[in-house]
């Protein structure tokens, strides 16, 4: 068996996914041979501007458009039925991975974070389950596989080199159900994602104005403000605050929570920060074992107090 | 798309007003255990693998209830329009669920749907998937769906596979993490999706499947009590699998088994801030704990 990176060329954010796939390849593929990566790209230009590997060789899949069908019209024919294919972990690989699953006959998971190897060669997978509570030991069923890695994975870097490319594929569009698109670049410019400081707030504070009396803070410790998914459902804040297994995962220097139950599906979000603080009116919330300091007080006037400190220093 | 004419010959002034499109959308849902309300020690695997939560309250797997009240939004928008989004509801799962369903009725939906399981949450995605799949061909000569919306993930198996497997055992296209709906002409769909490189917007010509993510004001309304008391209680369908699929083996070489359930720590040692005011508290958690990382940034 062989592992492949299945690489979207077209990501803005494709170095760090290269960089995850690279780490978890070291960490738990080592002993099984480096196949060729399948680089996915509707620029053909793209190729030969990409100067970082994580792979020695690679296919280039020029694609029409990036729709999933087309996507899987063009890996389905470069897929070897007794090899794993490692994609990151965005969103959009999930679909990806279980499509190409079927259509091989084969299996796949979504946000694994490891994989034994046995004796035999049978592979077991690692991921979480009951809303990020547990972790599953899984035997993945047959090959090709087909895995999505967690966010967030350790990152290796990339040797400073281009690709081989063994050959080019081109795929015409295979979109016959889509009769225009446009596309709006993300409003949300990453800043949460390595800020050293995240001030993140729950339910417990309790409406719009207590994330403003947040942000207020974050400001103060020149730090971003996130959210808890009870607030951004209720649009206290915007969906791009969300922290979380389905949101944005941190990991900051200093992070203070407030309001924050700490539901496991949360914590997985900040879990990697260096420092937690935890502002909870109740003391037996989840969050208050999991923290570094807490502080048992209504977070409101607690909050003020600490901003006027800060404010107070500088 | 269907087109189906009604009203009376009588009153309506030309056959163009007299047509309504009727696009008929299928959300699959499933009521997920309301995981948070266990306590640290309950975390623990029996000899099956499985965790006990038969005593816990279910709640809305809350990918999927986005995903509902993106329906309903749906249909408000359809008013004054010549198209009418018809709703149904589908769920896999015991009688437990019976009063989601009648919630979605309560809302306005047409028609719900329960596939008996009675260990519905530990059913395996493929064989959701093969289940829904099958109920909606079985069903296409009554009655054709164009759509079924699903959210990407359920919190239990927290597999993420249900809509793109249904989308395959259907042979439909599929739109993932969608975050809005709208109508749009010639019996299409604006959909709204997030993605690496940013939100798109598509006009989708359905058949297709939409597996909904991450979507803002994301909980789903609540009916009037009147609507509760007229359209509540009315009649469940209720379904066995056997009925929709007679070979339950078919991906059993390909689904995924469980091998082993641990629980996570991820306890730390925290330390408790004392003081008389939160302005007290405040100061000593400044002075003696914050101030000094702050000023190493």
């Amino acid at each position: 068996m062989r592992y492949h990176f299945i690489v979207d060329l077209d990501s803005p954010d494709v170095q760090r996914q290269m960089q995850e796939q690279k780490g978890f390849a070291e960490e738990y593929l080592q002993g099984m041979d480096e196949g060729e990566a399948i680089l996915l790209t509707t620029k053909s230009g793209q190729i030969s501007e990409c100067m970082n590997r994580h792979a020695k060789e690679a296919v280039a899949a020029v694609v029409e458009d990036d729709v999933p069908e087309t996507l899987l019209q063009a890996l389905l024919p470069l897929i070897c039925e007794e090899d794993l294919y490692l994609f990151s972990g965005e969103e959009s690989n999930a679909a990806l991975a279980v499509r190409l699953g079927v259509r091989t006959k084969g299996s796949a998971a979504n946000g694994i974070h490891g994989i034994l190897q046995g004796a035999d060669q049978r592979i077991t997978i690692k991921r979480m389950m009951y809303a990020n509570h547990m972790e599953a030991v899984c035997d993945p069923g047959k090959p090709p596989f087909f895995f999505t890695i967690a966010r967030g994975a350790e990152r290796a870097e990339l040797t400073e080199e281009p690709f081989y490319i063994q050959r080019k594929t081109y795929t015409a569009s295979a979109a016959v159900h889509i009769l225009s698109e446009t596309c709006r670049p993300r409003e949300d410019d990453g800043r949460l994602k390595d800020s050293p400081v995240v001030v993140a707030g729950g339910r417990g504070i309790g409406g719009r104005q207590g994330m403003e009396r947040l942000k207020s803070l974050a400001q103060a410790m020149g730090g971003s403000v996130g959210a808890s998914r009870p607030v951004v459902m209720n649009a206290w804040a915007p969906m791009e605050e969300l922290l979380g297994v389905s949101g944005t995962l941190v990991q900051p220097q200093i992070c203070v929570t407030a309001g924050v139950s700490g539901a496991a599906a949360f914590i997985a979000g900040i879990e990697k920060s260096r420092w937690i603080t935890a502002i909870n009116k109740d003391e037996n919330a989840p969050i208050m074992k999991m923290a570094d300091v807490v502080i048992v007080e209504e977070y409101e006037p607690f909050v003020r107090a600490l901003e006027a400190q800060i404010r107070g220093e500088s | 798309m269907v087109y189906r004419t009604e009203g009376t010959f009588l009153l309506v002034p030309s056959v163009q007003a007299e047509q309504e499109r009727f696009m008929r959308i299928l959300g699959c849902f499933k009521a997920v255990p309301a995981f948070d309300l266990l306590r640290e020690e309950d975390w623990v695997a029996d000899d099956r693998q499985r965790v006990d939560t038969e005593y816990v309250k279910l709640e809305w797997n809350c990918f999927d209830e986005g995903a509902l009240e993106m329906m309903r939004k749906l249909s408000d928008l359809s008013e004054g329009l010549d198209v009418v989004f018809e709703l149904d509801a589908l769920t896999v799962g015991n009688k437990k669920a019976d009063r989601f369903l009648k919630l979605l009725y309560a809302l306005g939906f047409s028609h719900a749907v329960r596939v008996e399981a009675e260990e519905g949450a530990y059913a395996s995605p493929e064989f959701v998937a093969a289940l829904i799949a099958s109920y909606i061909k079985k069903k296409a000569e009554e009655k054709a769906y164009d759509v079924v919306v699903a959210g990407v993930q359920s919190a239990d198996g927290s597999h993420g596979k249900t809509p793109y497997l249904l989308a395959e055992f259907l042979k439909w296209p599929c739109v993932s993490q969608v975050t809005d709906l709208k109508p749009a002409d010639d019996g299409c769909l604006k959909v709204i999706s997030q993605t690496a490189k940013g939100e798109k917007e598509q006009i989708v010509r359905p058949p297709c499947v939409l597996a909904v993510g991450n979507a803002p004001c994301a909980y789903l309304r609540v009916p009037t009590l009147k609507d509760k008391m007229r359209l509540g209680n009315r009649p469940i369908e209720y379904l066995v699998p056997e009925a929709l699929w007679e070979d339950a083996d078919a991906f059993r070489d390909r689904e995924e088994k469980l091998l082993a359930l641990h629980p996570v720590d991820r306890k730390r040692n925290p330390v408790r801030i004392e003081g008389q005011s939160p302005e007290e508290k405040a100061k000593i958690y400044y002075e003696q704990y914050l101030k000094g990382r702050l000023s190493k940034l």
